[in-house]
């Protein structure tokens, strides 16, 4: 795959998640306190050896146009910048024994359920403890605005890892 | 140079990082009503929070000059209490509209020394001969008698306290017709004080309320002095000795009236006469 179409695969596939984000889980109204972002689910899974600064580039723009469709000017984008920002980090964190080899990008079927779910619940909480309190930005209400974080981590990170299975699956295929 | 272009390049994505999150939230804060009116809210809160207690600081430092003029004002509303004017109407079978003519002037006055530990207490107060203050006005406070002006100067006066051995105040049992008495402090605790000279056979209870007669023109007539506590008959005596409680708290007194009545002279005149 040359980097044209993968670049042109990004976007159409971003583009796709965040109409998926916009049009169905943002009405889904489950609750108060669960309100799942799977958006930020093409930034976790971009290739590892992406220059840094390209990464929060790309989180910036990948924000702007959440927030273009959900009327929250910046609220996305700072949060997902702020992930951007944290991702190369955390991965240095988690490295396993072996380090990082073959597959060029974090999935699901290279390094194994149990280290995407670790890899995707930290930075899934991240962003979202991020996402809310900047959303409330108040201290009043810290307490259901924490629980709202929680709750909602572990949603995004379940739809997050079926995700990653899907589109592991997806890619051996192609 | 070099050094800070490495310095640059080792830390770009730090640098990248913050001028991104800087774009983004100035965006957030300018462009989404909630945030931009939490945000000035939160700053108001804070500013708010300074100028209150800076407010309030100088509000107490200001108190002084408040309480002068809360009394400067008491002791005008005072003096055009209706008990401070007399009625002057003479009856006869005429008609007369404007009858009623002032008596009693108060002055309101500090009080910058005060004791009541001593057999003979004084008070001094802020305001003199320049200011109206003469020999033999009463002073009072709202609730209560303080003494009777014994010296004045230019700008202070001293008041011989309720609270001496020597001083005597004309009193009476509140209501009408109530039989008039002396009140004199026999010393001690300065909450009490001991009214004679009012003969047993008049019915008295303990709570009774007595109040100033009026008769030695220095007072008005009923300001509050106190209430019975207990009476006593001495032996082979005719009067009763009735101890009372004080109205006036003198421990904390700061604020009295000074009470210039506006006929002493012609009642003194006509009293030399006898």
């Amino acid at each position: 795959m040359s980097a044209g179409i993968r670049i042109l695969s990004f976007i159409v596939g971003y583009f796709g998640l965040v109409l998926f984000q916009v049009l169905v889980l943002n009405r889904l109204d489950l609750s108060f306190y669960i309100n799942p972002y799977i958006y930020l689910f093409y930034i976790l899974v971009l290739p590892f050896r992406m220059q840094h600064w390209i990464l929060m580039l790309v989180a910036f723009v990948s924000g702007l146009l959440m927030d273009a469709f959900s009327g929250t000017a910046g609220l996305h984008a700072a949060s997902l910048v702020f992930l951007a920002f944290v991702r190369p980090h955390w991965i240095n964190v988690i490295t396993p024994k072996g380090g990082y080899e073959a597959e060029d990008r974090p999935s699901i079927r290279a390094q194994g359920f149990s280290w995407f779910l670790l890899y995707s619940i930290v930075l899934v909480f991240l962003h979202h403890f991020f996402y809310f309190f900047l959303e409330v930005f108040s201290l009043n209400s810290a307490f259901s605005t924490l629980g709202k974080t929680l709750l909602s981590t572990i949603v995004s990170t379940i739809l997050i890892v079926l995700m990653a299975y899907l589109f592991s699956r997806e890619r051996k295929r192609a | 140079m070099r050094n800070l272009l490495s310095f640059f390049l080792r830390y770009n994505s730090l640098f990248i990082f913050f001028i991104l999150e800087v774009i983004c939230l100035t965006l957030v804060f300018r462009l989404n009503y909630y945030h931009k009116v939490s945000f000035v809210s939160a700053t108001n809160n804070f500013t708010g929070g300074i100028y209150s207690s800076y407010t309030s600081f100088t509000d107490y430092l200001n108190l002084a000059q408040v309480n002068d003029s809360l009394s400067r004002e008491n002791a005008l509303l005072r003096s055009k209490l209706l008990s401070s004017y007399w009625d002057t109407e003479v009856r006869k079978d005429v008609a007369c509209d404007v009858n009623m003519v002032q008596a009693y002037q108060f002055f309101d006055a500090k009080v910058i020394s005060n004791s009541t530990n001593k057999a003979s207490n004084y008070l001094v107060i802020n305001k003199g001969y320049k200011h109206g203050v003469r020999e033999n006005m009463g002073v009072v406070v709202a609730n209560g008698v303080v003494g009777i002006v014994m010296d004045v100067s230019e700008n202070f006066a001293t008041v011989l306290s309720v609270l001496h051995k020597d001083n005597k105040v004309s009193v009476k049992l509140k209501g009408p017709q109530g039989r008039a008495g002396s009140l004199t402090w026999p010393g001690g605790d300065s909450r009490y004080a001991v009214v004679k000279e009012i003969p047993k056979h008049v019915k008295l209870h303990a709570g009774d309320t007595i109040v100033t007669s009026g008769y030695s023109a220095i007072f008005p007539e009923n300001i509050m002095v106190g209430t019975i506590e207990s009476v006593e008959v001495p032996s082979g005596s005719n009067w009763y000795d009735i101890n009372i409680l004080l109205s006036t708290n003198f421990e904390t007194i700061e604020y009295v009236y000074v009470v210039n009545y506006l006929f002493s002279e012609e009642q003194d005149k006509l009293e030399e006469k006898r």
